[in-house]
């Protein structure tokens, strides 16, 4: 019941309570988190009432792409609203309400992991992917060195399409889920993401097969 | 000619680990928010432009563009049902109602699909992270306190609020009436002037009369949104009182005005108008100085008067 986000505790014959509460929806969401800090109380709470409610259905919708499925979904809300909550003390509308919204509701998916979790329990096809093959010594340290990430983005950049790319950035960067970035790209081939991670897989472990060296990728000639 | 360190073979756990590595922030790549606000129209051209030819030579921010831009546009229609299950959940626990959440966590009855969400451990807060702090909030915290005695405590206080609440107002408190005048909730006040840069300080706000206007309601703010001064006018324009005098110049002051009805209700209101003062002209140099068109170019873009609606 939608109504029932700013009217639970008033009543028909209470005009003032109704006055106030057609005043509150008027406002702006700077002006209610202002209105929220100055007046603590009863006040801050039905201008939360309002200020949450208007943003409910979007970061649901937002989350339902993301996390892909109504409880994962919900989930992830209850922790967005709850750390916005916890941060809006912070907010000094230096942006919109909904920017800062936005960059709280992003960063919260991603901290989560949804998505790195899902991936986890459905593994790519064994039978898609290149057969996986003992790491060398020494690759653990080359993990972490600068010279390895530019290879890498070298190679994003060269050797994969963009969707490729924008794919992989999505699931190893941000770990959405596979069905998720599918509907977020509105890819529309058969298999979805999932062929756009092996392609992309496949294009750069074959770019190591053949030195995989800076050189090779043009980057120093 | 220099190559790179790298291993002879490569696993795909390596690949996936080196992907990560290599999709951190780029030295040139915008904040991710920087996305939202170009899906809301708030960046100028120049910018938007600069933003687009970047995505089309980074994958990652390509991808952060198209998350943004999921946001902005909204639910998607096809999956109603599922957004509006979560809402029911969202609006089940609010999170600065603690008589809400806590019910929710009890076990009380909820709407939509709620029945099926995973509650978390009893005894416990409902959310395992993000602890909320902050002035804003007011959990009471009954540490030490049995889990069932808790939660029983909450469904008796939901179930007697609920039912005092339907036996008292079984539908929702109805909006007030549209009252004669023509005023009709949500109208607009407009032509606020001053608005973008001026040559003086203004010594009067004013803007156009709206139809069954009794008194408005101005409000000045810094640049900042502290509330400089509000106060009420029997029609336009409105005197800026002493307090706030003299304004400065250079710095951004924005305003508003509701228009209220004989009751004192709040029917229209205006879009926030921004205005700033033009900073004293240091002494002109000997001779006549001409007028390039270009400056007055960049004047005009310096600032402009900002549209803030309630929703993105």
């Amino acid at each position: 019941m939608r109504g029932g986000r700013t009217g639970w505790t008033l009543r028909a014959d209470e005009p003032a309570a109704v006055e106030e509460r057609v005043e509150r929806e008027l406002l702006s969401d700077e002006e209610l988190v202002e209105r929220a800090r100055r007046t603590p109380g009863t006040e801050a709470d039905a201008c939360l009432d309002v200020l949450y409610g208007r943003w409910y259905a979007k970061v649901a919708g937002w989350c339902l792409r993301i996390a892909g499925d109504r409880d994962r979904a919900a989930e992830l809300a209850q922790e967005v609203f709850l750390r916005v909550h916890s941060r809006l003390d912070g907010f000094r509308g230096a942006s919109r309400f909904s920017t800062w919204l936005y960059a709280v509701t992003r960063s919260v998916a991603i901290n989560r992991g949804i998505a790195e979790r899902r991936r986890r329990e459905q593994p790519l096809d064994a039978e898609t992917t290149p057969e996986p093959v003992d790491p060398t010594p020494g690759a653990a340290e080359d993990l972490e060195s600068a010279e390895a990430a530019a290879w890498m983005r070298s190679a994003l950049a060269e050797a994969l399409e963009p969707d490729e790319a924008r794919v992989l950035y999505l699931h190893y960067a941000l770990g959405l889920t596979l069905p998720a970035i599918t509907a977020l790209l509105r890819l529309s081939n058969k298999s979805g993401a999932k062929a756009f991670i092996v392609s992309g897989k496949r294009k750069l472990l074959r770019r190591y097969g053949e030195g995989g060296s800076l050189s090779a990728a043009g980057r120093n000639p | 000619m220099t190559t790179a360190r790298h291993p002879e073979s490569l696993s795909e756990i390596d690949l996936e680990r080196r992907l990560r590595a290599a999709f951190g922030p780029g030295a040139g790549c915008p904040p991710p928010e920087s996305w939202h606000r170009a899906a809301l129209g708030e960046l100028a051209e120049e910018e938007r432009a600069r933003l687009a030819a970047h995505a089309a030579s980074c994958p990652a921010c390509a991808a952060e563009r198209d998350l943004a831009a999921a946001f902005g546009a909204g639910p998607d229609p096809a999956a109603a049902d599922d957004v509006a299950a979560v809402v029911a959940r969202l609006e089940a626990r609010p999170p600065h109602r603690p008589a809400a959440r806590g019910a929710a966590a009890a076990g009380a009855p909820r709407e939509g699909t709620a029945a099926t969400a995973p509650e978390p451990p009893r005894g416990r807060p409902a959310e395992p992270t993000a602890r909320p702090a902050g002035r804003l909030l007011r959990f009471p915290r009954l540490a030490g306190a049995p889990a069932a005695v808790l939660a029983a405590a909450a469904a008796l206080v939901l179930a007697l609020g609920l039912g005092a609440y339907v036996l008292r107002a079984p539908q929702p408190p109805p909006l007030p009436e549209r009252t004669g005048g023509g005023t009709v909730r949500g109208a607009a006040v407009r032509g606020l002037v001053p608005s973008g840069e001026v040559d003086s300080a203004p010594a009067v706000l004013t803007w156009e009369p709206v139809a069954g206007a009794a008194r408005y309601r101005v409000t000045l703010l810094a640049a900042d949104d502290a509330v400089l001064w509000r106060g009420e006018v029997a029609g336009p324009p409105a005197p800026l009182p002493d307090a706030v005098m003299p304004l400065s110049s250079a710095v951004a002051y924005g305003w508003s005005v509701e228009a209220l009805d004989a009751g004192g209700r709040s029917f229209a209101r205006s879009e926030r108008a921004t205005f700033r003062i033009h900073p004293e002209p240091e002494a002109a140099p000997a001779g006549p100085r001409r007028p390039r068109a270009k400056d007055d170019h960049r004047s005009a873009k310096r600032i402009q008067p900002t549209r803030r609606g309630r929703r993105a």
